[in-house]
């Protein structure tokens, strides 16, 4: 698409800053729809129309309404039986005022004969639903029925208690699920039947004629009022709950709003999703969006924009391509199998970082491709949130690369500034998330190495036998492992919904996570690295947070309907279930919910510490909670428990009793606490985009000492929350701070004092010879260069290792490998003579070192390896592309290529610390001779390597005339600047 | 060995197999055969400061051609082509090199032959001896990894090498015009240096015995 076509959609563009499209189609009934049943035989969908008596029948060919059904009053609850040929129909006649019979009826319609009959019901019915036997299961007010259409035979199979029906007429503005307050569906096979009324629900097994009751208390009440089941029954789902057989909640919406006659669900068994509209309660003007999460924890992998509100029963027909849904106007249609027919807009990446540092506070800019996930052409308007952030094109259609450039100068000088860029889309259907930008500036003096970790992180633990850190994302509920040495992820651990904190067992083996929206802890075996059966907690129970002492594994666990809003759990791992004590020791067995465990490293005592100021301490050896203290009005940030008989909350010291034995000085809020044994370590911040501290606890004294700045914030916990965000590596080689962009880390030594660097000579990173060019990668020799060993293979090197900072003549180099004796580089590409460099560290600054820079003068890597020899020319035959050696030679009439650097500029000119590109290439503005035993070889590609930073290529054909032998001379280069080594060439 | 005594022994046995005939115009009778066998060579030390390994080539079957001239009933003259697979290889104890090779050999031998009782039908026993060339050639796949390689190079590429071929063995007619050739042969060549290449520092000398025990099918006529 051309600028100036752009140009003039961009109107277009802006205009959907305010429309937004919605995905499927709205079919009005001119009344309340209070239920619908599919009969994908008869091609059409029975919509009961409460209000206007009547069961209306739309084509699902055309989606219009064919017809209407006149029936009895107040159709509340329709199915349809297996064989399509009775369509069951409750009419809710609780009126009041009058006969509580003469209303209450069911009407069985016979499809096939095109006759009905009615039954009379003795309470106001509240669902129905066929089981696998063709027989009508009617849940009534008062009692559980079984009717034979056919013969009209009443079977009534259980009482049911405690349902109070509400009574007509209603309020006005009252809505069919605020009536009935009732849904009753079958699993696809019929053989289960699952209901909800008011506070029960009811589960009815069709073949063995099992019947449950079954209580509960959810706050906000549990609404939607409707219930969808899997397929063969093994869950289902209604109000904000996904519920097992046993009556276990597997996993609950978040924030619920509670409304009963607002969203709905349909299960898709065999795809593992749950199609769900759960409206948020905290905003009740949102516009509706259909959410498409995973069946097992929630898991959102969409969210749709719907035309209206669904307010009811919601199924899929056959082919699971389309969602019929009650809806605020009747009926909604949405082809959930043609989604991807569908304009969406995303970024491909949720996060940009851009980091600056002591040298460079230039600008920066980084690509973001926005795409359509279904592949369409879709328009897209990008909108940052900060004047200093700009994107080019800031509109366009997908797929589309943006560049997106920061100006550090804009955002906070010391840590990590956020803001988002907003993508808006008048054409997509899906709620877009915005892109978040975060721009961390630093100066040498702060320390830690940034790793980005995209998402909600919420807690750190490190594997107390493994080279892992473990890393609690909350977002899309699981655990990423990274490895501790390289500090990449290496897997991807899914937990129950909503984790909040973990654990590992005493005996290193099993990962335990504490999921606040789940019955049920996650267990992983830490040597398989796989899920194991969960624990299950008691009913309303849901764990918040666990503590693994060598006695007990406690848990504190969020309840509802309970005798307390939180309580203490216990584990019993073996059996995987957890129960509750009744007291605590002496103590009641009633906690915060926002309540934190933490354990001693040897599991002698755990901690409990909670936001309105009390800690307890539980004793393993005496099995017990042995203190409980109150010296505070309000605790919350970090916390740690060290075996050595000392605590810390906040920014306090405890003692083995919990008795407070010092306060920290409180600059900024406590973020990390953490004892390696007798050494205690602290991070705090005064906000998430300062850069934030760690220091030492001095713990004879209470203070903390030697505080040294961070290259971002520690991850701040929430008003009145806890927050664990420090670990220890086993092997004490660094510890690991969760910070506003995912993790920083640090060296164990990070407040050591350094001197200042030191530079000696400056080499070819090549071949470590003086030949030096424009762009080409060097490695800098002398003392001190860098606190300690660190290396990038970012393909964008725009941003220098966080240690150390190196500028050429003023301008930043980008640094690619740092150690206390040698820092590689690439020098920038305008470098050239008379060459200043001086590198910045957090000892300081080094002297000015000179050196003089060639236009070219190419070296060849030394970085082959044939078995044990190493150090051998980067020379790659192209016929077998593997290193030419004494058994791989050259043969005449060979291709080979020749890695090298300091080839000089290119043309195109690509910036220093930027990957060459692949179209086109980039070559070098002046060709290198390169000869073969005296014999001129034919160049035909001298220039950057795609891909790479700062490493050029030859490409060269050996002609058939040179000289054979085992140390033929191949020369590079022109003029001075010549570099030979030797190779075999055999015939 | 030089290529000027390779020229020398290819002369020779041009020469000889164009003269004999000449020489034999009252007997004279003519042969062509096949002939196929397993061969087995003799290996050379190749040392250098470290030690030494055992270089030479593998077993390998071998298949042969042959065109001959009697011009006496006790003297003949043959050419012959032979294809010998034969993987080049370098051994050290439980260590091996091992790169696919093969030899194409041309000769000229001169046979004299005995007789058994028996009259037309009795058995030959036969002695022969000739010189000609041998290319050998490493075919296999090159890496940058060899086994061994601080002694010698197992190597893709070709040379020509003088040879020296001695042996004996049996001629059996089974018709008037057919003999079958039971024989066993030792082919000599110095040291192929080109494919199984010395590493500077390293050195070698001595020449190859490939052993062959063969039988053929000769028609004579």
């Amino acid at each position: 698409m051309s600028c100036a076509r752009l140009l003039l959609l961009a109107p277009v563009f802006s205009a959907g800053l305010t429309v937004a499209a919605t995905f499927g189609t709205v079919v009005p009934i001119g009344g309340h729809a209070s239920d619908i049943a599919l009969d994908e035989k008869r091609g059409v969908l029975y919509i009961a129309n409460f209000t206007a008596n009547q069961i209306d029948v739309m084509s699902l060919r055309t989606n219009t309404i064919q017809r209407s059904i006149n029936v009895a009053r107040q159709p509340s609850a329709i199915a349809l039986s297996r064989d399509g040929r009775w369509l069951a129909i409750t009419h809710y006649g609780h009126n009041e005022g009058e006969s509580a019979a003469s209303h209450n009826t069911a009407t069985f319609i016979d499809l096939n004969e095109n006759s009905r009959r009615e039954f009379p019901l003795s309470a106001p019915p509240l669902g129905v639903a066929f089981g696998f036997d063709d027989r009508a299961f009617l849940v009534t007010a008062r009692d559980f029925v079984r009717v034979e259409p056919v013969t009209g035979h009443v079977q009534t199979i259980a009482p049911i208690r405690d349902v109070v029906s509400k009574a007509l007429p209603a309020e006005l503005a009252t809505f069919p699920p605020d009536i009935t307050q009732a849904s009753v569906s079958a699993s696809g096979d019929g053989r289960f039947i699952y209901g909800i009324a008011e506070k029960i629900a009811f589960q009815y097994d069709v073949l063995t004629g099992g019947f449950g009751v079954l209580s509960w208390a959810a706050s906000p009440d549990l609404g939607p009022r409707t219930l969808s089941v899997a397929s063969d029954g093994s869950y289902y789902v209604t109000g904000w709950w996904v519920i097992d057989p046993a009556g276990y909640i597997k996993a609950s919406f978040g924030d619920p709003s509670g409304e009963y006659e607002t969203g709905t669900h349909a299960v898709d068994t065999q795809g593992g999703i749950i199609y769900s509209q759960v409206p948020k309660g905290t905003d009740k003007t949102a516009p509706p969006v259909l959410q498409v999460v995973a069946a097992d924890n929630l898991q959102v992998f969409e969210r749709i924009q719907l035309p209206e509100n669904l307010t009811g029963r919601a199924v899929l027909n056959a082919s699971r391509d389309t969602m019929y849904s009650a809806s605020d106007s009747g009926v909604v249609v949405l082809p959930v199998g043609r989604l991807n027919a569908a304009p969406r807009v995303r970024a491909a990446q949720s996060m940009l970082v851009f980091r600056s540092n002591g040298c460079n506070r230039e600008m920066q800019t980084q690509e973001l491709v926005i795409d359509d996930p279904g592949g369409n052409r879709t328009t897209f308007l990008l909108e940052p949130k900060s004047p200093g952030i700009s994107v080019s094109p800031g509109f366009g259609v997908t797929p589309a690369v943006v560049r997106v450039t920061v100006d550090p100068g804009a955002f906070p000088d010391r840590g990590t500034g956020v803001a988002d860029i907003v993508i808006h889309s008048a054409a997509a259907v899906n709620v877009v998330d915005p892109v978040r930008v975060h721009v961390n500036n630093r100066t040498p003096d702060q320390r830690g190495t940034m790793v980005s970790v995209p998402g909600k992180l919420v807690d750190l633990l490190a594997d107390p036998l493994r080279n892992r850190v473990y890393i609690l994302r909350q977002d899309t509920h699981e655990v990423l492992v990274f490895n501790s040495a390289t500090h990449r992820q290496t897997g991807t651990l899914r937990t129950g919904t909503n984790p909040m904190h973990m654990a590992v067992t005493q005996d290193g083996r099993y990962l335990l996570v504490a999921n606040d929206r789940s019955q049920f802890a996650s267990v992983f075996n830490l040597d398989t690295m796989e899920a194991e059966r969960p624990v299950v907690f008691p009913s309303g129970h849901f764990p918040r947070s666990i503590g693994v002492s060598g006695n007990a594994i406690l848990a504190v666990s969020r309840v509802t309907g309970g005798p307390a809003p939180g309580m203490i759990d216990r584990i019993d791992l073996s059996r995987r279930i957890a129960t509750t004590p009744a007291t605590l020791g002496v103590y009641k067995n009633d906690v915060s919910v926002d309540s934190v465990l933490a354990a001693t490293p040897n599991g002698s005592s755990v901690l409990l510490a909670m936001p309105n100021g009390n800690v307890m301490l539980y004793d393993a050896n005496k099995d017990t909670f042995a203190v409980s203290r109150k010296d505070f009005q309000s605790l919350s940030g970090g916390y740690g428990a060290s075996n050595w008989g000392l605590f810390a909350v906040d920014n306090n010291l405890l003692n083995g009793s919990l008795v407070p034995v010092g306060k920290l000085e409180n600059n900024g809020r406590s973020s990390g606490l953490m004892f390696v044994d007798q050494t205690g370590f602290r991070t705090n911040s005064t906000g998430s985009s300062a850069p934030g501290t760690i220091s030492r606890l001095d713990i004879g004294r209470g203070t903390s000492v030697l505080p040294t700045s961070l290259t971002e914030s520690p991850l701040l916990a929430n008003e009145g929350k806890f927050i664990r965000t420090l670990a220890a590596l086993p092997n004490r080689s660094a510890m690991v701070s969760l910070s506003t962009t995912g993790f920083t880390v640090l060296p164990w030594n990070y407040d050591a004092a350094f001197a200042p660097p030191r530079i000696e000579r400056v080499v070819s990173a090549a071949d470590r010879s003086d030949s030096i060019a424009p762009g080409g990668l060097v490695s800098i020799l002398g003392r001190d260069l860098s606190p300690f060993n660190v290396s990038t293979d970012d393909p964008t090197l725009a941003d220098a290792l966080p240690e150390a900072c190196l500028t050429v003549n003023g301008t930043t180099a980008p640094i690619i490998f740092a150690s206390p004796e040698r820092v590689n580089a690439q020098l920038p590409f305008n470098a050239g003579g008379p060459t200043t460099l001086i590198l910045r560290t957090p000892g300081g600054a080094s002297d000015s070192f000179r050196l003089r820079v060639a236009t070219s003068a190419p070296t060849v890597f030394r970085s082959g390896t044939a078995g044990p020899e190493t150090g051998l020319p980067a020379v790659i035959r192209a016929v077998n592309n593997d290193l030419v050696t004494l058994s791989n030679p050259i043969h005449p009439g060979d291709e080979i290529v020749i890695y090298a650097t300091g080839l000089g500029r290119t043309n195109p000119e690509v910036p220093a610390g930027t990957p060459a590109p692949y179209e086109p290439l980039a070559r070098a503005v002046e060709t290198p001779q390169v000869q073969l035993g005296g014999v001129d070889l034919n160049v035909f590609y001298a220039g950057l390597t795609p891909g790479l930073v700062g490493v050029y290529q030859i490409n060269a054909l050996v002609p058939l005339n040179v000289p054979t032998g085992f140390d033929i001379p191949l020369s590079v280069g022109r003029g001075e600047h010549i570099t030979t080594l030797n190779v075999r060439v055999v015939r | 060995m030089s290529q000027s005594l390779i020229a020398v022994v290819s002369g020779l046995a041009v020469a000889l197999s164009v003269c004999t005939p000449l020489a034999a115009q009252e007997f004279e009778r003519w042969e062509l055969g096949v002939a196929a066998g397993y061969a087995f060579a003799t290996d050379v030390k190749v040392e250098n400061a470290s030690g030494q390994v055992d270089a030479g080539l593998k077993p390998g079957a071998q298949f042969s051609v042959v065109a001959g001239n009697h011009v006496r009933p006790w003297l003949s003259g043959e050419a012959r082509y032979t294809y010998r697979m034969n993987d080049l290889k370098l051994s050290d104890g439980g260590v091996e090199a091992r790169f696919d090779g093969e030899s194409h050999i041309l000769h000229y031998d001169f046979v004299f032959r005995g007789r058994f009782r028996g009259g037309r039908r009795a058995v030959q026993p036969f002695v022969a001896a000739g010189a000609g060339i041998r290319y050998f050639r490493g075919t296999g796949t090159e890496a940058r990894t060899q086994p061994l390689s601080r002694f010698a190079i197992l190597t893709k590429t070709s040379e020509i090498r003088p040879l020296l071929s001695v042996g004996g063995g049996v001629a059996i007619p089974v018709s008037r015009l057919l003999t079958v050739r039971i024989e066993a042969r030792n082919y000599m060549s110095p040291f192929p240096r080109e494919v199984i290449a010395p590493v500077p520092g390293a050195r070698t000398s001595g020449w190859i015995h490939d052993i062959v025990p063969s039988m053929g099918l000769s028609f004579t006529f």
